[in-house]
């Protein structure tokens, strides 16, 4: 029994120096976390912007997605990433969570946070669960947002309609066609979204719409998704714009992107 | 309304009037069984807790029982306060703890202090809210999503030191403070499944007061 106590007042003791932020919690989708914690897709496209400003003919970009309780292989992919150093940013497609609950957001981003390069996340399905989707937009940020690189416009998209149950507009096509507007910086569009047209989670009455929508952007080159936990290659509608789909991470593999001008090239790296 | 409801009633009336104890008696002392068989469903004790994964604050009552009050069963009513952009959420637990003995820090039967060198827990927590459901709304597939979203089943353990109070001077029978160390389902799955989620990061503290009525 003394055992016992000696261990337990041991545990208080551990615990007590190590007083992290999250040592007394008040409920799993709580939004009671530090402000450093806050817009980091904004936070990320500032960086970019400001830390990458030379013009150049081509550059690379990952493409991940679905990295949600694979913190082991995000961290792997983290380290891949950062040992090579012809990555200009990363994009995530979305379900960093798998419960959508505070700490595994924070997990995950503790994890993303060490990578060398700016990145963006999407918002996913499971992301939105419970509070989580509170937490994405405090914690990323809007669940639709874009951004220029290179003159380059990244349009990323949510497209979890299920998840909204008709109650927001998903997706959001004022939003799209404000993107479309915004074209003078550009030369080239890229759209990231979670799920792909045709899933059960997508609205599929607006499939069609959705994709004429994205091309009315200027000179849209490919749309990457993620959500499929299987590496995709599909012209869904048959007109040359092709949607690719990321692995979960689980899988040990990533996209790599090369854009250029009005052209690009992609390849799947194993890590 | 629910039809379980008035089974659960029906139960509580039998656990109140269990027949074997009627037999032959004068209406006074029937009246006296029967009030004291009440008795047993007032609360023995009242509790505030701080954090433990089910408010800010919680208030609750309980029940002890067993061979020496081993057993607590327990209500508790937290509020999860505004952060950002959420609303305040309201949450309700119930809690089962299980203290395997108490030591006498006076070395003596009935001192002032008493240790709970070891108390364990499991509760179930929901939390009320638009965003959440137990079961998946009708408009998913079925088994799209397995766990419920606001019902969280959690596990702790513990330690609690209990002050005896005068009876005649103060109403309440003693006071306990006491500590517990938990987490809950989900996290264990993703500490169980994934092998650079530690021990550490799963675990969270919680402190509470108990207040012994009877």
């Amino acid at each position: 029994m003394r055992q016992t106590i000696h261990f337990l007042f041991f545990l208080t003791i551990l615990f007590s120096l190590s007083g992290c932020e999250d040592l007394f919690e008040y409920h799993p989708y709580d939004l009671r976390f530090s402000n450093s914690h806050i817009n980091t897709n904004k936070k990320n496209i500032d960086k970019l912007a400001s830390t990458d400003t030379t013009a150049r003919d081509s550059f690379k970009f990952a493409f991940i997605g679905d990295t949600q309780r694979c913190y082991y292989e995000t961290d792997l992919f983290v380290k891949a990433i950062n040992n090579r150093k012809d990555i200009s940013f990363v994009i995530h497609g979305g379900d960093l969570t798998d419960f959508g609950m505070k700490k595994e957001f924070l997990w995950m981003k503790d994890r993303l946070d060490k990578l060398k390069v700016p990145y963006m996340s999407l918002v996913g399905n499971h992301d939105i669960l419970g509070q989580g989707k509170d937490l994405f937009v405090n914690i990323f940020g809007a669940c639709n947002f874009s951004f220029i690189y290179n003159r380059t416009h990244f349009v990323c998209l949510n497209t979890n309609a299920l998840e909204f149950d008709y109650s927001v507009p998903v997706p959001d096509f004022s939003f799209i066609k404000q993107q479309i507007a915004d074209s003078a910086l550009i030369d080239q569009t890229i759209v990231a979204m979670h799920v792909p047209p045709g899933d059960i989670e997508f609205n599929n009455n607006v499939s069609e719409v959705f994709h004429y929508y994205l091309k009315r952007n200027k000179n849209l080159l490919f749309c990457a998704h993620a959500h499929t936990h299987y590496l995709m290659e599909h012209d869904y509608f048959n007109d040359g714009i092709i949607y690719y789909g990321a692995d979960n991470i689980e899988d040990r593999n990533y996209l790599v992107f090369t854009v250029y001008k009005n052209s690009y090239k992609y390849e799947v790296v194993y890590f | 309304m629910k039809w379980s409801i008035f089974k659960y009633a029906f139960i509580v009336l039998l656990l109140v009037y269990n027949t074997e104890v009627w037999g032959e008696r004068s209406s006074e002392e029937l009246s006296a069984l029967r009030r004291s068989k009440w008795e047993k469903l007032i609360p023995d004790y009242h509790k505030l807790q701080y954090a433990g994964s089910m408010g800010f604050l919680s208030v609750g009552t309980g029940w002890e029982y067993g061979k020496h009050n081993n057993w607590e069963t327990e209500i508790l009513f937290g509020v999860v306060p505004r952060y950002r952009t959420e609303d305040i959420s309201l949450t309700a637990t119930l809690k089962e703890n299980y203290i395997p003995f108490h030591l006498d820090l006076d070395k003596k039967k009935h001192g002032k202090w008493v240790l709970a060198p070891l108390t364990a827990s499991i509760y179930f927590n929901k939390i009320f809210g638009e965003h959440f459901w137990t079961e998946l709304p009708e408009r998913y597939p079925e088994k799209y999503y397995v766990l419920a979203t606001n019902l969280r089943f959690n596990i702790s353990i513990g330690q609690g030191i209990t002050y005896r109070l005068n009876p005649n001077k103060y109403a309440g029978k003693s006071i306990s403070f006491f500590y517990e160390i938990g987490t809950n389902d989900c996290y264990m799955i993703e500490a169980i499944q994934d092998r650079s989620i530690g021990l550490r990061e799963i675990l969270s503290l919680s402190l509470g007061i108990k207040m012994d009525m009877y």
